[in-house]
């Protein structure tokens, strides 16, 4: 049986803008002729000349927000608790690997407006038009507008968002993993800040993210190439970076077809 | 099938199992994290970008954040040959966002060399010929290799965590000549020790014996992963392993949860 991977993650990298300004990744490269000054420190006397072709090790410091790139949000970016306070919400080092290796099914909203906030009955009525029976582990992938538009100013206003009625649909019918090609699962601030000034409900605020609280769920965000995907017949892997504590962590996140 | 986690986390409390004389260098081991709580920092960051007063927001919590300052080396990560050289086998070196996912999720094998190699010193190919004739699978083209050193009973906290066998330029030209592209460690370097090739450069001025192992792969391509964990829940062979890196663009290495899908 023949395998073939599609890469659902963006790359990590600052000239393309992926997140609000100030919240950029930022990458500092250190090249093969600049680090044997510093490789002069751990062999004292070393010259260029004793190095292949001059050159020591290439070498990055990177400094990331958990929420920069292709990332996993565990319940703990959400609340402090979840399911409904009962229980402490679990941080990123302690996702269970299971749930991250499942079937995935995509949801194709590509043709919801900017800032609309998807309901239960949207959901609902996109798994009747794919054909798929949602199954408890399925990993939920939302193609939004968002994502045809990445890389450009206008990525982090795109797409629509997911609310919390849509959110609970999916988690109470066993639905562990979500995930979106926007830049976050909810419908874009710009946009919800916008009605939070007319209507001032503090409900609409970030309320895809807060249903966490009553159901724990985990969430992937700024997903790449969903448009590539068929609505499901696929596994989803997306095992996150092990950070301590952490509310998330980034994750290559891959589609494996078995064909 | 069975998930196996092979991960080292990154931890920023591992600062305080350092020796002192290793606090210099923390920055190439451990990583700082600054912490956005819900109850706390999380509320005033929301706020800002709502526009909403703390009240609003349901019982008062906000979102739980980090930022992270890491070097592109820490926990389990791999390397990708750029780490080793602009030029590898005579071509532009690539990148870890280069490599493509197939070359990253492949048949492991673990070859178990406790009892059998020093800490301190570099791993004898006698000793990787002699684990290879001796292991019931076999290396196939592609294939990742994973060193079980014995370092699992050396974690960070106690002496012999810095000093662990490592890997010299020959070792790694035979496991990449037996097809291996992954060449896999749970030791915290690949190479020996640095304080060791440090003394043999200083005592003998030969500059092959410096970073000898990892130089090895501008020769030989391979893809070096340090710092795993749990190899000893791990069966010798007949499973996959799959070490997705993150796109770090133009990058020499990345941080990766590295799994085992064992059946």
């Amino acid at each position: 049986m023949a395998r073939r991977f599609v890469d659902l993650s963006i790359a990590i990298e600052m000239d393309v803008p992926s997140d609000p300004p100030g919240m950029e990744p930022i990458i500092q490269y250190t090249r093969h002729k600049e680090s044997v000054a510093v490789m002069a420190g751990y062999f004292p006397g070393l010259t260029p000349e004793d190095m292949p072709d001059g050159e020591g090790w290439a070498s990055e410091r990177v400094t990331l927000s958990t929420h920069n790139g292709t990332h996993m949000d565990a319940p703990y970016h959400f609340h402090s608790t979840t399911d409904h306070g009962r229980t402490r919400a679990p941080s990123i080092d302690e996702a269970p690997l299971d749930m991250c290796f499942a079937p995935g099914v995509k949801l194709d909203f590509r043709s919801k407006p900017d800032g609309y906030v998807a309901t239960a009955e949207d959901v609902e009525a996109e798994l009747k038009r794919i054909g798929h029976e949602l199954k408890a582990g399925d990993i939920v992938l939302v193609n939004t507008r968002a994502g045809e538009v990445f890389g450009k100013p206008e990525f982090i206003h795109a797409g629509c968002g997911m609310g919390r009625e849509a959110t609970l649909y999916l988690a109470e019918r066993g639905v562990k993993i979500v995930g979106t090609d926007a830049w976050s699962w909810d419908a874009p601030f710009s946009h919800t800040a916008k009605r939070w000034a007319e209507t001032r409900d503090p409900r609409i605020i970030w309320e895809g993210h807060k249903a966490g609280r009553e159901i724990p769920y985990w969430q992937m965000e700024k997903l790449a190439n969903l448009s590539k995907l068929p609505p499901f017949g696929y596994d989803i892997l997306c095992f996150p970076v092990k950070i301590k504590g952490a509310s998330a962590g980034w994750s290559r996140v891959v589609a494996m077809f078995q064909d | 099938m069975r998930l196996i986690d092979i991960t080292r986390p990154l931890d920023p409390r591992d600062i305080d199992k350092l020796p002192p004389e290793r606090r210099a260098n923390a920055a190439t081991m451990v990583p700082t994290i600054e912490y956005i709580r819900p109850k706390v920092e999380g509320v005033a960051a929301m706020c800002g970008h709502f526009g909403c007063k703390p009240e609003d927001l349901p019982l008062g919590e906000g979102w739980g954040a980090e930022r992270l300052h890491i070097n592109t080396h820490m926990g389990t990560h791999v390397d990708a040959p750029l780490h080793y050289g602009s030029m590898c086998e005579g071509k532009p070196a690539r990148t870890i966002s280069d490599i493509s996912l197939d070359e990253l999720y492949v048949d492991g094998l673990v070859l178990d060399l406790r009892g059998k190699v020093k800490g301190g010193e570099g791993i004898p190919t006698d000793v990787l010929k002699s684990a290879i004739a001796a292991h019931p699978g076999s290396i196939s083209k592609g294939c990742a290799v994973m060193l079980r050193t014995g370092q699992e009973d050396h974690p960070l906290g106690t002496p012999g965590f810095f000093n662990y066998p490592g890997m010299t330029r020959e070792g790694t030209l035979f496991l990449a000549s037996m097809g291996a592209k992954i060449l896999g460690t749970d030791a915290l370097g690949w190479d020996r020790p640095f304080p060791v090739m440090k003394r043999v450069f200083a005592e003998t001025g030969d500059r092959s014996q410096i970073w000898d192992g990892h130089f090895a792969g501008r020769d030989a391509e391979v893809f070096i992963i340090q710092q795993l964990h749990n190899l000893k829940s791990l069966p010798t062979h007949g499973f996959k392993v799959g070490f997705f890196p993150l796109s770090l663009a133009q990058c020499s290495a990345s941080p990766a949860r590295a799994v085992a899908f064992v059946n």
